[in-house]
Formats: structure tokens, C-alpha cells, sequence
């Protein structure tokens, strides 16, 4: 096996790998002026834009007076008062009752904070159990729902099959029907079914509503991979499944997270529904955080810790995604072109 | 290395064949260039023969054994594709080892293949990125690895050199016919570029219309074309191709010229054409000689330079053309009048009702 000579190297071809990028709008002192300039804007919209979410988180640990204050405190010391709130079930005590519980040196955090305020706790409140639902039920519809819709969207993308484009309408058309207008049908089945106030009933209702949205956003992102890529590996001695889980899935990962985000904010924000068909067993954050009034007047500070503690998922999930989903942002503008 | 036989090997869409029944075999270490305009049939051939595309009827055999309806992971080939397809997640190396990957080998197995085949294309230095930041020659280069490195029974490639600039295109025929020939591989390669065809293969296929039209060595294909559409497909420009009345070992053009038919030809041409005589004159450039002894005439429409040789455009009368080819030192005027003549040896016919060529064979006839 004689080796080729060295005067093979193409002419022109780069001798050594190519490892930074030479574009020439990424040296120069002036466009570095100009991204700086644009980074200094990008910042103040930025706190523009997370002005509602800090004052959000604010208002969380702020005691009750310093919540509804006018002029609005900016400067205070924080307080769990809000959260104590969101988390136990209270009464006004009597005089007597007060002074016994100010005897008890057993007295746990939310104890204290309500003893303040004149208050016995007297249970945890549903918030915590209500989270946990939320987060059951987001995450296996949401699990559900892009793995069906992977599997689809490849199946259509890839194989020809009679009717392709009336099922792809079809499965467009299951999420033409407003879900208010579809409560109550969905409501008396549930009811005869069983279903109702139950984990699975919402999970499959959420899976179902995403699904069809899921798999027209998978299809146009696998079909933008080149049938070549599954070729290349069915050939070199992959099966189709194999060739399916090394190369497209890798390949659509940017797809596939894009699509994760939006079937998890709409079941984690869905209110309907779940305002609907739930109740005790299986009800979920959005719902209930509205009845987050408490006794004796509003309780922002409440109300501002429960949607903080309801954010924080979301962004966690879109933190954990982020360079697949910027990723997609660039691939897409360079791919279309 | 393995032998390919196509038998019968069809393929339909609904009703319209893409590729027409084909009887084709392809030699073990041979390198057959399937060529043909855009829409020929000759990729979905190639696909079929990978087992990308099923057959819609006939049968595909590698050394014997019938592998028509083989999943492309069990007949033990290597495609390359026009457009690389590259893994872009994963580094040159590892698209490298995707093959062997497939295969179970052993890790220490693999890096020692992979460096193998690297070495062989010159690509070791670049085996730790990825194929984004590379040339379009260095990513065909990692392409052909990926093909190599498994050492398959046959090599197929589907127009590899397409997407590549004209320069490397050169620089990567010559490796690849190198690397053909080194390895003795089994090859199919598919082109629209006959060029790359006649420079390439040992043996040409040439497809049209979902049919093949000729299949031989480039030097067959070049100076006996079997068709019209062959003669005039190879070849730039192609075949002069020229109408004329055969009567009496003479044939008569409307321009007037008279050509003597040389004494081999006559008796194939008096079995093979019609009554009325009509008869296709077919003749390469190199083939027309010009010279003050010629037993035609024609006057000079233009000449190119074409560096070491000139090709000139003879017009024998209004809107036919004649090109020559003759030495660069022979210079002729735009108008000139010329005589020129027919290379006995080169000369061709071919019957305007059939398009097909009339051949001499031991009983004269095609």
C-alpha cells in the first residue's frame, strides 16, 4: 500500500487544521467597538425587561406593611413571611391561645412569623404538593409528547407513506379547537372514565395537546437533516434504528430541545384544564396560586413567592437547554441561506 | 473485491421506468463510470446497487450471491456521497471510525485503521476536528477515509468530485484513480461529467432516458459510438455528424461534396440502409483532415486556439458545421476557402431511422 505522494495536498488547501474562525467581522478595532456597543444594549433591555421579575422577587421576601407601602420600599430587610404564608394553613388566635404559644420554646420558623402576626398555624398548605404535581405532570407529558413526536415527525419526514399530507393536517387540526371550548366534552368523559382529578388523566390530555404542535415543529427540523447523513450510516453497517439513535437524534438534538421547551411551558402554564379537571389529588401550581389570598386581606408577599417558586422550573429548564436552543437560533439563520 | 452482476435490474415510479430493465457486470477490481445528463437513471442504478433504493424487479448479485433484497448494512459496500455527508457532531476521526464502529472492533483496532487510512490520505493532521472548518477537498478527503478504512467489497460514488471547486477537482481525480488503482478496488462511480468519465474508467456506461446506450472502454465509447446520442454526448464539441445520399460507393451531400465511401465500409452500408440511400456521416475533429488534396470543400467560420491544438469550424454550406482539429501552428483566416478529407480509419456511419450505428462485421454487417 504505497502512501500518496505529497504534491497530492490540493492546492490551496489549508496545510493545518482551520481551529478559529477568520471571519473578518470578528477582528478589527472597529467592529469591536461596535459589538461592545451592542452589548451595552443588549444589557439594558435586558434589566428593562427584568425589571417585573426582580420586583417579583422582591416583593417575596418583603413583610407585609413593606409589600403594599407607597411609596414601594426598595431598600428593606428580607423576611420569609411571604413564604410561611404560601406554606401553612392559619388562624387568628385568641389572647389565651397567643400567650401559650409564646410559652413553647418547640416553635418552628412559620411558627414564629405567624405568632408575629397574631396568627397559629394550623397545617402545611397544599402549595408544596401542588408544585410537585406540576412538575410530575409537565415532566411525562413532556416526555411523552417529544418522543412520539420524534418518532412521527422521522416517519414523515422520511418514508413515503399514502396521505401523508392530509395526516399531517389532520394532526395539525387537533389543536384548532380553543380549550375552553373543549373542557366540558373533555370534562363527562373524564367523569366516566375515571380519570378525572388524576395524574394520568392530565397527563395524557397534555400529551395530547402538545403532540400534534410538537410533531410539525420536529418534521421541518428533521427534514432539514440530509437523508445522506442516515444513508452514509446505513451503509457502513448500521440498522435504520441504529442509524436513527447515532445520527438524527444527534442531529436534531437543537429540534428536539426547542420542541422540549414549548410542550413544558404549555403544560407547566396550562390553566384551563387544569382549573377544570382537577382538584384535590392531581391539581396543579397555576390554578392554585391565584387562591393564594389568605386570611385577612391580600398577601402579596404570599402571592409574589408562590410565582417565584413556579418560575424557577421554567427557567432552570431553559437554562439547562440553552446551547442547544442558541444553537438553533444561528444554525438556522446559516442553514437557510 | 467483489464482482457485481446486474440482471434485469429495473426500477419504477408509479408507471414510468427510472431505469429500464439492465444487464450490466461489473468486474472485480474494475472501475465502471456510470455517465449520463441529469435525470438519466444512473444515481438510482448506483442506489440500487447499494441497496438504498429497492429494485422493482430483476436481481443484484455481488460474487454470486444474490443480495438484491439486502438491507445496505449486509452487503459489505462504501458509498460517497456528492455532498460528503459528514457527521457534522462528531471529529474527523470519529467519522472515520464510524465504520469500524459498526463492525465491533476492538478500540486499539480502530485507532490503528483509522491511522492507517489517514496516513494513506494525508489527513492525520486534521483528524481531530470536526468537518465543518474544513476544505471541501479535506472533507471529501475524510469522506473517502470513511469509505476506505472498512476495505468493503465495492466502492460506490455518487458524482464525489461534484461540489468541489474546479481546481481540486484535478488534484482529487488523480487520488482517487490512485487510489483505485492501489487498492484494486471494485468501483462505481457516477458522473455527469464525461471528462471526469473518460479520464476515470476503465470502462464507460454511458445512460440516457433510463437506458443504457453504450457501455465499453472510454476509447470505444469515444471512437465507436454505438448511437447518435452517444456520438454526440462524448466528446467537446461532439461528433460531426453529417447527412448525405449513399449511391454507387459515393455519398452525396445537399452541399454539394462528394465523399468516397473507403472499400471496408461499402458492402456494411449497402446491407444496412433503406431504399432511399439516406446515411449519417459521422467523424471525431482529429478525424477530418484538411489538406490542399481533399476531396471536399468548405470555407473557414471561425477558429479557437485551444493552446497546443486549433479547433477549426469548417461550414460546407449554409448552417452545417465540420470541426477539425489541426496543428496551432496552421493559421486560417475567417473565409478561407478549404479542402479537407475523411480518416479512412476513423470515419463512422450511422442510420438516420434507427439513430443506431452500422458496424463491419465478419459478414459485413451490423
Amino acid at each position: 500500500m504505497a502512501s500518496v505522494p505529497q504534491s497530492y495536498q490540493s492546492p490551496g488547501a489549508p496545510a493545518k487544521p482551520v481551529n478559529v474562525s477568520i471571519r473578518v467581522d470578528k477582528v478589527g478595532a472597529r467592529p469591536r467597538t461596535i459589538n461592545a456597543i451592542r452589548a451595552v444594549i443588549a444589557v439594558i433591555i435586558a434589566c428593562i425587561m427584568l425589571i417585573p421579575v426582580v420586583w417579583m422577587a422582591m416583593t417575596a421576601f418583603k413583610s407585609r406593611p413593606e409589600a403594599v407601602a407607597a411609596p414601594p420600599v426598595v431598600f428593606f430587610t428580607p423576611s420569609l413571611e411571604g413564604f410561611a404564608s404560601l406554606l401553612t394553613n392559619r388562624r387568628q388566635a385568641t389572647p389565651a391561645e397567643l400567650e401559650a404559644e409564646r410559652q413553647r420554646t418547640d416553635l418552628s420558623w412559620a411558627d414564629e412569623l405567624a405568632l408575629r402576626r397574631g396568627q397559629i398555624v394550623i397545617g402545611e398548605s397544599d402549595f408544596v404538593r401542588q408544585l410537585i404535581n406540576s412538575i410530575i405532570i409537565t415532566g411525562v407529558s413532556t416526555f411523552l409528547s417529544v418522543t412520539l413526536a420524534v418518532l412521527s415527525a422521522y416517519a414523515f419526514s422520511r418514508f413515503p407513506m399514502p396521505g401523508k399530507d392530509d395526516l399531517m393536517f389532520f394532526i395539525l387540526s387537533q389543536r384548532m379547537l380553543p380549550a375552553v371550548v373543549v373542557t366540558i366534552p373533555i370534562f363527562l368523559m373524564y367523569r366516566s372514565l375515571g380519570l378525572q382529578d388524576t395524574h394520568i388523566g392530565m397527563i395524557l390530555l397534555y400529551t395530547a395537546f402538545n403532540l400534534s404542535f410538537a410533531v410539525w415543529l420536529l418534521k421541518g427540523f428533521i427534514d432539514e437533516i440530509p437523508r445522506e447523513y442516515e444513508e452514509a450510516a446505513l451503509v457502513d453497517g448500521y440498522t435504520r434504528l441504529q442509524a436513527f439513535r447515532k445520527i438524527v437524534l444527534p442531529q436534531a438534538a437543537t429540534g428536539i430541545a426547542a420542541t422540549t421547551v414549548f410542550a413544558a411551558i404549555f403544560s407547566w402554564n396550562e390553566y384551563a384544564f387544569a382549573l377544570m379537571l382537577t382538584s384535590n389529588v392531581a391539581r396543579t401550581a397555576p390554578p392554585s396560586i391565584p387562591l393564594v389570598l389568605g386570611v385577612g386581606g391580600i398577601e402579596w408577599a404570599a402571592i409574589a413567592a408562590g410565582s417565584l417558586a413556579f418560575l424557577i422550573p421554567a427557567v432552570l429548564l431553559t437554562f439547562a437547554l440553552r446551547k442547544h436552543l442558541l444553537r438553533g437560533v444561528t444554525f438556522g439563520a446559516i442553514r437557510k441561506g | 473485491m467483489a464482482t457485481i452482476e446486474l440482471k434485469g435490474v429495473e426500477k419504477k415510479f408509479l408507471d414510468a421506468y427510472a431505469v429500464k430493465p439492465l444487464d450490466m457486470t461489473i468486474n472485480s477490481g474494475e472501475f465502471v463510470v456510470l455517465l449520463g445528463p441529469s435525470g438519466c437513471g444512473k444515481t438510482t442504478t448506483l442506489r440500487m446497487i447499494s441497496g438504498l433504493e429497492a429494485v422493482s424487479g430483476g436481481s443484484i448479485l455481488f460474487d454470486g450471491r444474490d443480495v438484491t433484497w439486502l438491507h445496505p448494512s449486509e452487503r459489505d459496500i462504501a458509498f460517497v456521497f456528492q455532498f460528503f455527508a459528514l457527521y457534522s457532531h462528531m471529529t474527523a476521526r470519529q467519522n472515520v471510525a464510524f465504520p469500524l464502529q459498526a463492525a465491533g472492533l476492538s478500540k486499539d483496532e480502530v485507532q490503528r485503521r483509522v491511522g492507517q487510512v489517514a496516513e494513506m490520505l494525508k489527513i492525520t493532521h486534521l483528524l481531530d476536528v470536526r468537518p465543518g472548518s474544513l476544505s471541501g477537498g479535506d472533507q471529501q478527503r475524510v469522506a473517502l477515509a470513511r469509505a476506505l478504512v472498512r476495505q468493503p467489497a465495492a466502492f460506490l460514488m455518487d458524482e464525489p468530485l461534484g461540489a468541489l471547486d474546479a481546481e481540486f477537482r484535478e488534484s482529487m481525480r488523480a487520488e482517487i484513480k490512485r487510489l483505485h488503482i492501489e487498492q484494486k478496488a471494485t468501483t462505481v462511480y457516477v458522473t455527469h461529467d464525461q471528462v471526469e468519465a473518460m479520464a476515470m474508467g476503465d470502462k464507460v456506461v454511458i445512460m440516457s432516458r433510463a437506458e443504457v446506450q453504450q457501455a465499453g472502454t472510454p476509447a470505444q465509447v469515444y471512437y465507436d459510438p454505438s448511437n447518435l446520442f452517444v456520438a454526440r454526448f462524448i466528446g467537446s464539441p461532439g461528433m460531426n455528424l453529417v447527412e448525405g445520399t449513399y449511391s454507387n460507393g459515393q455519398i452525396d451531400f445537399p452541399d454539394g461534396n462528394h465523399y468516397v465511401v473507403p472499400d471496408a465500409w461499402r458492402r456494411a452500408l449497402e446491407m444496412s440502409l433503406g431504399m432511399d440511400g439516406r446515411v449519417i456521416v459521422g467523424s471525431r475533429p482529429e478525424a477530418v483532415i484538411v489538406s490542399p488534396e481533399g476531396g471536399m470543400s468548405a470555407s473557414v467560420y471561425a477558429a479557437d486556439l485551444h493552446g497546443g491544438y486549433s479547433m477549426l469550424h469548417l461550414e460546407p454550406a449554409d448552417g452545417v458545421i465540420v470541426h477539425a482539429r489541426v496543428g496551432r501552428e496552421q493559421r486560417y483566416p475567417i473565409g478561407t476557402p478549404v479542402r479537407y478529407d475523411l480518416d479512412p480509419a476513423l470515419v463512422r456511419f450511422f442510420d438516420p431511422q434507427t439513430e443506431r450505428a452500422i458496424r463491419i462485421d465478419e459478414k459485413g454487417i451490423a
